[in-house]
């Protein structure tokens, strides 16, 4: 990671994290959920009790309600092991835009999508494609957390406020599905929102874009 | 207290007559109703007409005493509650004495209930037990003279204690066809019931509608009884534990109104099978409860065909335990020895491929370097595709892990599996046709996914890169189906079946790498979610790989 950019200080236990993190005071944390000494969920909340540095937990597949678990005592967004350098990158730079990102910007571009957020447009390859209201809401709450994972219980808290979940729930996948639809130009497009099953979605950014598209 | 005689003959005789037509007509009638209450009302009102009595009433032993809801007065009916408890009234009288109570002189009776004594002006009267073969008294009949009318003769007494026994007769068939009914519709209903717990609630609903009375199922655990069912106002306590146990391991009864433990609330009756007690069943007592013969031996119908359901549905699960049990051991074995040979291809590509990049001797171009790395990075992501295929079957099918089912749609379903083959499907035309307004299908996002990716990737190994590759979904028949078209050779006819089978390879394509895992895979998923796969031979020439998944939402697998 170092060539990338990034100072790196790797500890090793859960206790030394909590002891490192206030004298070196990063400015991301990528926290592993299974360590030697305690649960890395319990150091999760023990750092989220004093401070908001973003943190990105890394699992291993199979465990959507430990992820959620996660995302809701304040995780910033999760990587599923195993996981490359190139999804790992993305996900910090989404994480760091988010935190320390400048202001709100009028635009946002990712692949063929673009997105004018004055004027209310949202153009797919030069189109314009109207969306209904509650779509461009959905679409913006995903936009602002670029690249990274919403769950259902923040989408549905986001766009209806307190609505019963399990009604909202299929609301939410419902819209989702017709904003994929009207998002989608060729098959191999339809996953410009990733479903992170059982947990929620995530939005790609132009980053991820180049890199799916590296690998097809 | 002694009937009065007469000793007119022909007068007597002419009365005998008058009975036995009476009787006889009693009798006919009687046997012709199959209705409890048209019965008793019947037998009153023979005997009001054999003995010329103005008023009358007859009723049935409960678990309180004696009851009957209503009176006859003449041909009118004439609602009156009447319950006597035993030694009360004179129902009562006859249930602690069976035998007849009679009395000439009513005004100055202590045992009649003065209401009645009132409310139908009785002078003299009698109360006649109803006895079955099993001499236990399971019903009365009274009837009453107004002051003004004639008194009760011996004949009348006689008489009486005929239609009594008739009644007794009538009533027990009655019983008994009642309850051959009832145990014919347990049985049917347990013949329906599935599980353990459909046994229980068909037990328990006809417990309720038959005895009144809460109960508790018992089922032997790794450590003594469990409670596997219980009614909501049983009382559960240590002491009715003690008594259900002692009936368990004695395989007798225990509990109130038995030898054993009989200050308990219920009594514990061992549900046998073939001599072996396999559970108990507690049933609420009353300190005044009573069964007749007949409701005796209703319960120990129900217990005899619960127990036998019960033992059935137990059997059924073990073996489903053994078949679980036996199907994934035979798994792990065949995946131990097939696996090695699987993962020995990647690792030696990867091998070849770092030990190349690391070696000091040898001097490899940009270019070069990047190929190998990408074979490495290949090779790995098959292996970890492998891994996770190998992984979810085994937890499958040792019901470790249950399916997240979701509803999902099924174009993301396809974007993801083709995005997680990544290079391979580089340069195929790969076409998809899923209607716009597909609706959502519940599944498991993965598992359709790795299914999805086994199917293309067959789809790409075993069809020319020339050749086009076509996904389509749509719903028929209320139901998802999913096809992965291709136009390679196709499999022979006999093959299309046997390709399921687990570690099954088709000889004619032994050339190319597998390890034959992929459409048993496939199969075991698509079965999970209760929908089938098949493959079909593509008119078009080549192969169509179908999935068919229900679209309502899955009980729970």
């Amino acid at each position: 990671m170092q060539p990338a950019g990034y100072n790196l200080y790797p500890v090793s236990t859960g206790e030394e994290a909590l002891q490192r993190f206030k004298l070196a005071r990063p400015e991301l944390i990528l926290l592993d959920l299974f360590l030697p000494d305690m649960d890395g969920k319990e150091v999760l909340r023990r750092l989220r009790a004093w401070t908001s540095t973003p943190i990105v937990v890394m699992s291993v597949r199979d465990q959507e309600s430990e992820k959620i678990a996660c995302l809701d005592a304040g995780a910033d967004d999760y990587l599923t092991k195993p996981f490359t350098m190139g999804e790992l990158l993305a996900r910090l730079r989404a994480v760091l835009r988010r935190a320390f990102g400048a202001a709100q910007s009028e635009m946002f571009i990712a692949g063929d999508l673009r997105v004018d957020f004055n004027r209310r447009e949202v153009f797919v390859e030069q189109q314009q494609v109207k969306l209904s209201a509650t779509e461009y809401d959905l679409l913006k709450v995903l936009i602002h957390h670029a690249g990274l994972v919403r769950t259902h219980h923040q989408l549905i808290h986001e766009l209806w406020g307190g609505t019963h979940y399990h009604d909202a729930v299929h609301l939410l996948r419902v819209t989702i599905s017709n904003l994929r639809r009207k998002l989608a130009c060729d098959p191999r497009n339809l996953r410009r929102i990733v479903t992170e099953p059982g947990v929620g979605y995530r939005l790609r950014t132009d980053a991820d874009w180049a890199q799916v598209r590296e690998n097809l | 207290m002694r009937p009065s005689t007469k000793n007119s003959t022909s007068a007597s005789k002419k009365e005998l007559e008058r009975s036995l037509t009476s009787l006889l007509r009693l009798s006919d009638r009687l046997n012709s109703v199959f209705d409890l209450d048209k019965l008793l009302d019947a037998l009153v009102e023979q005997a009001l007409d054999l003995t010329n009595a103005q008023s009358g009433c007859a009723g049935l032993r409960t678990a309180r005493g004696m009851s009957c809801n209503h009176f006859l007065q003449g041909s009118d009916v004439v609602p009156f509650l009447y319950d006597c408890g035993l030694g009360t009234g004179w129902a009562g009288w006859v249930l602690t004495n069976k035998t007849t109570y009679f009395t000439t002189d009513a005004l100055n009776d202590t045992v009649i209930v003065p209401e009645i004594r009132e409310r139908f002006g009785v002078a003299s009267g009698m109360c006649i037990p109803i006895i079955d073969n099993e001499k236990e008294v399971i019903g009365f009949f009274e009837i009453y003279n107004r002051q003004s009318s004639k008194d009760f003769t011996q004949q009348d007494l006689k008489n009486c204690v005929a239609a009594a026994q008739i009644a007794a007769l009538a009533i027990q068939n009655v019983l008994t066809n009642a309850k051959l009914v009832a145990l014919a519709a347990f049985s049917r209903s347990l013949t329906l019931a599935g599980d353990l717990e459909q046994i229980v609630e068909v037990a328990g609903n006809h417990l309720e509608a038959h005895f009144h009375c809460g109960f508790v199922l018992l089922l032997p655990a790794d450590q003594g009884l469990v409670t596997r069912f219980r009614t909501p106002e049983f009382l559960w306590t240590d002491k009715e534990l003690d008594a259900a146990t002692w009936c368990w391991q004695h395989g007798r009864e225990a509990g109130a109104q038995t030898a054993t433990l009989p200050d308990s609330l219920a009594r514990y009756l061992p549900l046998m099978v073939r001599e072996q007690t396999i559970g108990v069943l507690g049933l609420e007592s009353r300190p005044d409860g009573w069964l007749s013969a007949s409701q005796s031996e209703l319960l120990a119908g129900f217990v005899g065909q619960s127990a036998l359901a019960i033992e059935r549905s137990l059997l059924e699960q073990k073996m489903r335990q053994l078949r679980t049990l036996d199907e994934s051991e035979r798994l792990q074995s065949a995946i131990l020895t097939s696996v090695s040979h699987e993962v020995r291809a990647p690792i030696a590509a990867i091998t070849a491929a770092v030990s190349a990049l690391l070696s000091p001797g040898l001097s490899l171009d940009r270019p070069r370097e990047r190929q190998m790395l990408r074979t490495a990075e290949y090779e790995i992501k098959r292996l970890h595709r492998l891994m996770n295929n190998l992984l979810s079957v085994t937890r499958i099918q040792a019901g470790v892990s249950r399916l997240k089912l979701e509803p999902s749609d099924l174009s993301d379903v396809v974007g993801a599996a083709l995005e997680e083959l990544g290079t391979s499907t580089q340069k195929r035309l790969i076409t998809v046709q899923i209607p716009s307004d597909l609706p959502l299908v519940p599944m498991d996002f993965d598992l359709i996914t790795q299914v999805l990716v086994n199917l293309f990737s067959n789809a790409i190994k075993f069809s020319p890169s020339d050749q086009p590759i076509d996904v389509r979904g749509q719903i028929v028949d209320g139901k998802l189906e999913v096809s992965v078209v291709d136009r390679g050779r196709g499999i022979p006819n006999e093959d299309l079946e046997r390709v399921f089978q687990r570690f099954h390879r088709l000889e004619s394509i032994s050339s190319v790498g597998g390890l034959g895992l992929g459409l048993f895979i496939c199969k075991e998923f698509v079965e999970a979610h209760r929908g089938q796969i098949r493959l079909e031979i593509n008119p078009d020439g080549g192969t169509i790989a179908r999935i068919v998944l229900p679209c309502q939402t899955l009980p729970a697998v």
